[in-house]
Parts: structure tokens; C-alpha cells; sequence
């Protein structure tokens, strides 16, 4: 399994996905956080960890975070690489399971980067303003933890979308409608239902709602997350074992 | 007689046994049945060609064999196990199956990198089979402008990584220029001259005369011959004669008994010797144009065993 990780990581490195990824990420992080700071009035002292800034990043980081994921196999799948990775490491649980750790940490490290952008700009931004900034740094450890598995979890529903569709246009066009305008379209028949759908789960573990009805507790969104995560990866895992290659 | 040495896997493998073996391989795709009931073997310090027409079912095979393809039915074992039950299956087996397995984006060393890693082999082999493909120059290139040759050898240097004992190549002169074609050529004759087993396929059947000792062929999933080049060839020489009076011609080897097949301006028959039919020609007064021995030829031999499949 050791061999297997290093290979995907090393498969990650060596293209400019993750860094097209990354630079995307940070740069429309960074354009929210400014829209926000600019349209908003802070008065003369705020909490960083309570600023509104933080709300753009409960689609920003999804989006990019799944788009890592379902190319990891899809890229793959693409190039026809997956053939000489099934034949190096025959075991596709192990070579699904690689997958999953290195997309799940490199998830995560994207989620940080937007988290710490979207900070250090408001941070100077505020400076300026002179607005008083306190932090704490508990309620900031929390916050950095929840956005970083907000990451891991949503690439590695990516991932499992990925390993299950194949076809790397279908997967990424279809889980972004879904993300974008699925779960918007199941809140209006029934928002009992969307709260336990991955986008809402996902803004409940930020603690923040996603619409008008009241979010489930960030435990709980976390939890909801990781289950539609682990739903993913088994029902990817399973198509991609017996899949013809 | 047999001995037993240890496989590059760590399986202890008997030499003279087969490298790989197939038995009632079966393959349905929905309605299609690709491949159907194939058994052959492939046996180490040969190389073994793989024939048929497009279509017959080579790359599916190969693909069950390495456990990519799930058979319908039937089984494969490569040095006596299923592909997906060998310990470290890159010391094993090397495979090209398709001349595109990369991502363009990646050089040939980070592609080679790659594999390296998920096989547990020191970076320091990838210089080797770099300088063995003759791909040193290009490997920090990125591998998606590779010229097609270039990309068949970075499979194959995918392949040799880890030293395997077995390769199994699908069409591997395609993209070539002719250099490179004789370049494989004695690369594989010298890989299976070293003990180890080629299984290869190609359309090339001049440089499959040439390259292999043994060949399967195949035609619809079903498996049509298996033997050696020679056995396949068949080794009946025919005589080929022409004359400008043709029809002379015709009538004097008709009235010597001689069976001859017209072939445009030619005739052709199979236990003649050219002497007899040189002085049959000279007794009529018939001056002849063409008098040859001709050698049965792979193509020929192909042609017949594969159209005699489909009738």
C-alpha cells in the first residue's frame, strides 16, 4: 500500500492539475473575500474566525475539492494510464484505496490554502481599514479543522463519483450540477430532505445554512458528509473492480 | 527433463513449463462473444506470435490474461497463478498493450517514475531501460509530444522496468520506422534466447516470420492453429512457370500429368522439381519467361488457415 501512495503522489505532483487547481482556488477565494470586505461594514472591531468571509468558501471548496477527485481516476481513465497502474498493482481495492489517501490530503491542503488566503487578505484588508481583528486561537484550530475536512470529505466524494462514472466529462459536469444546482432544486420540494444532502451537510459543518431552513448541527453535517463520502467511494470502488479495463 | 529455478517473483518456476497458459477462455460483450473457448500455451525461451484478423479477439486476450478483462468463462495463469495473485507482478510480467498508457502531460521519466514507485523499484532501473529503449534524450520531454515510435518505446521501457521474465506486447512495430522494427526485432529475439517468453502480436507477418519461433492463431474468439512457424508455413515449395505461348505451356505440362494451377500469365504447382518441367518445355519447343521455386510464406499460410476458419 506504501508503494501505491507514493505512486499516486508522485502522480499528482508530476502534472499541473493540482497546481491549476490550487491557483484557481486561491485566486477565487481571494476575489470573494475581497467582494465581501469591500460591500461589507465591520464597525471598528471583529472576531476573524466570524467573518462573512468565510461563507463563500461552503461552494468554492467543494467545487475544486470534487474536481481533484474525479480526476484522479478520471485522468487516468483518459489517458488509458490506469492500464500499466493495474498491471504494476493488481489489487484495485489497493490502488482505489491509494487513490483515496493521497485525494483526501491533497483535499485538504487545497481547503487550507483557501482558508488561509481568504484570512491573511481579510487580516491585512481589516489592518487597513483599521478595524481591530481578535482571534482566538481555539475557535481558528476549529475552524481550520472544519474547513480542511470539508476538503477532504468533498474530493473524496469526487473520487468515488470518478472511480463509478469513468467519463471524465460526464462526472465533472454532472457532480458541478449537482453541487451547483441539484440540491437547490430538492430544497424547494423539500428542505427536510436537501439537509441531509451533501452541499447542506457540508455548510452545517461550517455552521453556517445554506438556505431557510435551519442547518443540522455542525457534528452532524460532518457526519452526513462523511457518510455521503464513504457512499461514493464504496459504490466507485465497487464499479471500478469489476469494470473491464 | 526439468529443474526449478527461483522466479523473479519469488514463485519457484520450472523451467520448460509454460510461461503462461490459457485454458477455455471465454469472453461475451453482451451479445458479442469476442472470444470464445481459446486454450494455448506460451513457453519461455521463444518468442510467440499472436495472429488474426482484426477483430479475432488478440487484445482481449492478452487483457484476460493480464486480469484487466474478466473472462466469462475459462481461466489464465501466468508462471502458474492468476496475474492478480502474483506478489510483485512488474518482476513477472512487462506489458504494452496500447501505444497511449500516459498521461501527455507527464515526461517519460515521471511516467517511468510513476510505475517505479507503485512496483516497489529503485529509481536508479529507469536510466537503464531508458538507455535500453534508446530514450535517454527525450525522458524529461513531455511524453505527449512523443512521435508514435517514441511512445511504443516508453510503453516498452514501462515494461522492462522490472526485469520480468514474461512480456506481452499487442501490436509493438506499430510507429516504428524500419531502424526501430529490427531493433525490437532483436531485442525480443535476444529477450527469449535469455530463457524468457515473448507473447507479441502484429499484422506484420514478415516480421512475425521473422522474429518468431511459435504462433497462435486465431480467428472469431476461436483459436485456429498453434505451432511453430515452420509447422504453420507448411513445407510444400511450388513451382512457378511462365512462357510467352501460355497456352502452349499449358498443354504440354497437361499432357506431362502435371497439376498446375493458371495464375494470370503463370502456372503454379506444388511436386514438381524445375528440371522436369525445364525439359518438358525444352521437348515441346517452348521457350519459357519464368522458371522459380517458391517457398510457402507466413502470409500465404495465414490467409489460408484464417479464410479456412471463416468458411
Amino acid at each position: 500500500m506504501k508503494d501505491q501512495i507514493r505512486s499516486e503522489y508522485r502522480k499528482l505532483r508530476t502534472t499541473r492539475t493540482i497546481w491549476g487547481l490550487l491557483a484557481g482556488l486561491v485566486a477565487l477565494s481571494g476575489l470573494a473575500t475581497w467582494g465581501i470586505l469591500a460591500s461589507t461594514s465591520l464597525g471598528v472591531s471583529a472576531a476573524l474566525t466570524a467573518l462573512p468571509v468565510v461563507v463563500p468558501l461552503v461552494m468554492v471548496v467543494p467545487v475544486f475539492a470534487l474536481v481533484l477527485g474525479v480526476r484522479a481516476y478520471t485522468d487516468e481513465a483518459r489517458h488509458g494510464s490506469i492500464m500499466p497502474t493495474l498491471l504494476a498493482r493488481p489489487d484495485r481495492r489497493r490502488v482505489a484505496g491509494a487513490k483515496f489517501v493521497v485525494v483526501a490530503a491533497a483535499g485538504a491542503a487545497l481547503a487550507l490554502a483557501a482558508i488561509v488566503v481568504t484570512l491573511v487578505i481579510s487580516v491585512v484588508w481589516l489592518a487597513v481599514d483599521g478595524v481591530a481583528v481578535t482571534v482566538a486561537a481555539g475557535s481558528l484550530a476549529v475552524l481550520l479543522v472544519k474547513v480542511a475536512a470539508l476538503g477532504m470529505l468533498w474530493s473524496s466524494i469526487g473520487l468515488g463519483v470518478g472511480l463509478f462514472v469513468s467519463h471524465q466529462v460526464a462526472a465533472i459536469a454532472g457532480s458541478l450540477v449537482w453541487l451547483l444546482v441539484g440540491e437547490n432544486l430538492v430544497e424547494v420540494i423539500s428542505a427536510g430532505v436537501a439537509k441531509v444532502l451533501p452541499v447542506h451537510a457540508g455548510t452545517a459543518l461550517l455552521g453556517i445554512s445554506a438556505g431557510d431552513a435551519a442547518p443540522v448541527a455542525p457534528l452532524v453535517g460532518a457526519g452526513l458528509l462523511a457518510a455521503w463520502a464513504a457512499l461514493s467511494l464504496g459504490a466507485g470502488t465497487r464499479a471500478f473492480m469489476r469494470r473491464d479495463i | 527433463m526439468m529443474t526449478t529455478t527461483a522466479a523473479p517473483t519469488g514463485e519457484t518456476r520450472q523451467i520448460g513449463s509454460p510461461a503462461i497458459v490459457a485454458r477455455g477462455l471465454t469472453k461475451r460483450f453482451g451479445a458479442v462473444t469476442a472470444v470464445q473457448d481459446l486454450s494455448f500455451e506460451v513457453r519461455p525461451g521463444q518468442v510467440t506470435g499472436f495472429l488474426g484478423p482484426n477483430g479475432a479477439g488478440k487484445s482481449t486476450t492478452m487483457r484476460m490474461v493480464l486480469g484487466l478483462v474478466r473472462p466469462t468463462s475459462g481461466s489464465a495463469s501466468v508462471l502458474g497463478m492468476p496475474y492478480a495473485s502474483l506478489d510483485r507482478p512488474s518482476t513477472a510480467v512487462g506489458a504494452v498493450l496500447e501505444v497511449q498508457s500516459f498521461h501527455p502531460l507527464r515526461s517519460g521519466r515521471n511516467h517511468l517514475r510513476v510505475l517505479a514507485a507503485a512496483s516497489g523499484i529503485d529509481d536508479a532501473r529507469i536510466d537503464v531501460v531508458l538507455e535500453q529503449v534508446g530514450l535517454t534524450d527525450a525522458a524529461d520531454r513531455k511524453a505527449g509530444g512523443y512521435s508514435l515510435g517514441m511512445r511504443q518505446r516508453l510503453g516498452l521501457a514501462g515494461a522492462l522496468l522490472g526485469d520480468p521474465a514474461i512480456l506481452i506486447l499487442d501490436e509493438p512495430a506499430n510507429g516504428l520506422d524500419p531502424q526501430g522494427i529490427r531493433w525490437l526485432r532483436e531485442f525480443l529475439r535476444w529477450f527469449a534466447a535469455s530463457g524468457n517468453a515473448v507473447l507479441v502480436s502484429s499484422h506484420l507477418l514478415s516480421e512475425m516470420a521473422q522474429m518468431a519461433d511459435a504462433l497462435i492463431v486465431i480467428d472469431h474468439g476461436r483459436l485456429v492453429r498453434q505451432g511453430s512457424v515452420a509447422d504453420l508455413r507448411g513445407s510444400r515449395s511450388t513451382l512457378r512457370v511462365a512462357a510467352p505461348d501460355h497456352a502452349a505451356l499449358g498443354r504440354a505440362l497437361l499432357a506431362a500429368g502435371l497439376d498446375a494451377q493458371r495464375d494470370g500469365e503463370a502456372y503454379v504447382m506444388s511436386g514438381a522439381a524445375a528440371e522436369r518441367v525445364g525439359a518438358i518445355a525444352h521437348a515441346a519447343g517452348i521457350a519459357l519467361s519464368e522458371l522459380a521455386m517458391q517457398e510457402p510464406t507466413l502470409e500465404d499460410a495465414f490467409l489460408e488457415m484464417t479464410e479456412g476458419a471463416q468458411r
